[in-house]
């Protein structure tokens, strides 16, 4: 079941970014791009990363794809047909992609994984695998219990407690609590970021520039 | 567990199930017949001026970009949120201090006339 | 069943789109798209493996990378249309002022 969800998700991700990456018309790949960050999000979903499906609805599909769209309505007339680059390249860009992609699977699977686990006696214990070979579940008992049967387990005493459950609260308090902790320094940059490139894209975007604005480009043009 | 987002995907299905048959329902079970008045453009009964294919307005991206800055600020606002009984205060703080960084450029916008329409 | 794989295949396929869409195409707006594609494959990776090794940092990173990828967005978007205003195009080839 698990695997066929999966599937269904990856393949939403990859047909939609074909059509993105491949589509003539511009606005079929903006929307086909829709497609793939939903399925994005499901496989997020599916790794237990609730919260950041979440926010990559919020932010891909409800901020940069709408960014993406008035992007393509303010600089193309609908119907444009898109040429590509010439076929000499053309071979030369696929053989590219072809390689990166031999690269990056060899990377991927000749590096060696290491994991903490708990054994037997308690103790954790860091264990060394290879992702090809991770026949190993996902992480954390969470993925393979059904969190309602755990929880309604008798060993989990109160309601409250069951409340509390990370399976219901997901892992947004554990974001947050590392974002507050650990990530502290990063968080507040990352303000300094979003506060530059406010200023920065307001800049660049604004409609006209005003009149004194003209008269120094006059000033220093003469 | 995955079965927790079942009635999400129901929802979901729901959803999208509801908005084809709607959208289609017309087409379906109405009769049709097609004439050149029915089929021309209705534009409150005015002729139609110029294409369909108009570029929209920079002003909308100025606005849409704006949304997408502040949509970020909010969603670093939900870990806060959650964890903020645990933290107290200092996450307070920090947290004015990140609004605060971005109200600096909130104002910059605004006397800037960015949000001005006209 | 090895979920781990099955997302680093998926993961390494998006990023080959993505940057054959970079080499393929021509119109600014559409490299970019391809450009949040790549993006969205490293976030996917980071996924998994935070998944796979029971670490939360992997999470606090691609949400690092989402805002980021928004405030590209906002800006690269932003010099994509002055850049229309003043050429009345978003070819890349035509925009070869530079070019010596």
């Amino acid at each position: 079941m698990f695997d066929i969800i999966f599937y269904i998700f990856g393949a939403i991700t990859v047909g939609g970014a074909l059509v993105t990456a491949f589509a003539r018309n511009i606005v079929y790949a903006a929307f086909s791009l829709l497609f793939t960050f939903f399925g994005i999000a499901g496989l997020y979903i599916m790794a237990n990363a609730d919260f950041l499906a979440v926010t990559q609805l919020l932010v891909y599909v409800g901020g940069i794809l709408i960014l993406l769209i008035f992007g393509v309505m303010l600089t193309s007339r609908i119907g444009t047909v898109d040429i590509r680059v010439g076929t000499g390249s053309r071979w030369v860009a696929g053989i590219m992609a072809l390689g990166l992609f031999a690269i990056l699977c060899a990377a991927f699977f000749g590096t060696a994984a290491t994991h903490t686990e708990k054994s037997a006696d308690g103790k954790s214990q860091v264990v060394t695998s290879w992702a090809t070979h991770a026949t190993r579940p996902w992480s954390g008992s969470k993925w393979n219990q059904d969190a309602t049967t755990e929880a309604l387990k008798p060993k989990y005493g109160a309601p409250d407690e069951v409340k509390s459950n990370e399976g219901s609260s997901g892992t947004s308090v554990e974001i947050g609590t590392l974002f507050l902790t650990d990530y502290l320094l990063p968080f507040e940059v990352i303000s300094v970021l979003i506060l530059v490139s406010l200023l920065g894209a307001t800049m660049i975007a604004r409609k006209e520039p005003t009149k004194e604005e003209e008269a120094i480009a006059e000033s220093v043009s003469v | 567990m995955l079965t927790n987002y079942i009635p999400l995907a129901l929802m979901m299905m729901v959803a999208i199930g509801f908005g084809v048959i709607m959208a289609n329902l017309s087409k379906w079970i109405g009769p049709r017949k097609p004439s050149r008045e029915k089929l021309s453009v209705y534009e409150s009964g005015m002729v139609p001026i110029g294409t369909t294919h108009e570029r929209v307005s920079v002003k909308y991206y100025i606005v849409a970009m704006l949304f997408i800055i502040f949509d970020i600020e909010i969603v670093f606002l939900y870990p806060w949120a959650v964890t903020f009984d645990k933290i107290g205060a200092f996450a307070l703080g920090e947290m004015f201090l990140f609004i605060g960084l971005l109200f600096i450029g909130y104002i910059y916008v605004v006397k800037k006339g960015a949000l001005e329409w006209d | 069943m090895s979920s781990l794989s099955n997302y680093l295949i998926v993961s390494a396929i998006l990023f080959m789109i993505g940057a054959s869409g970079v080499m393929f195409r021509k119109n600014v707006i559409v490299i970019f798209m391809c450009v949040e594609l790549m993006l969205n494959a490293v976030n996917l990776t980071l996924i998994a493996f935070s998944q796979f090794m029971g670490d939360q940092s992997g999470q606090i990173l691609v949400f690092f990378v989402m805002t980021v990828a928004a405030a590209e967005a906002a800006v690269g978007l932003a010099i994509v249309i002055s850049v229309y205003r003043n050429k009345e195009t978003v070819e890349i080839d035509k925009l070869n002022l530079l070019k010596g």
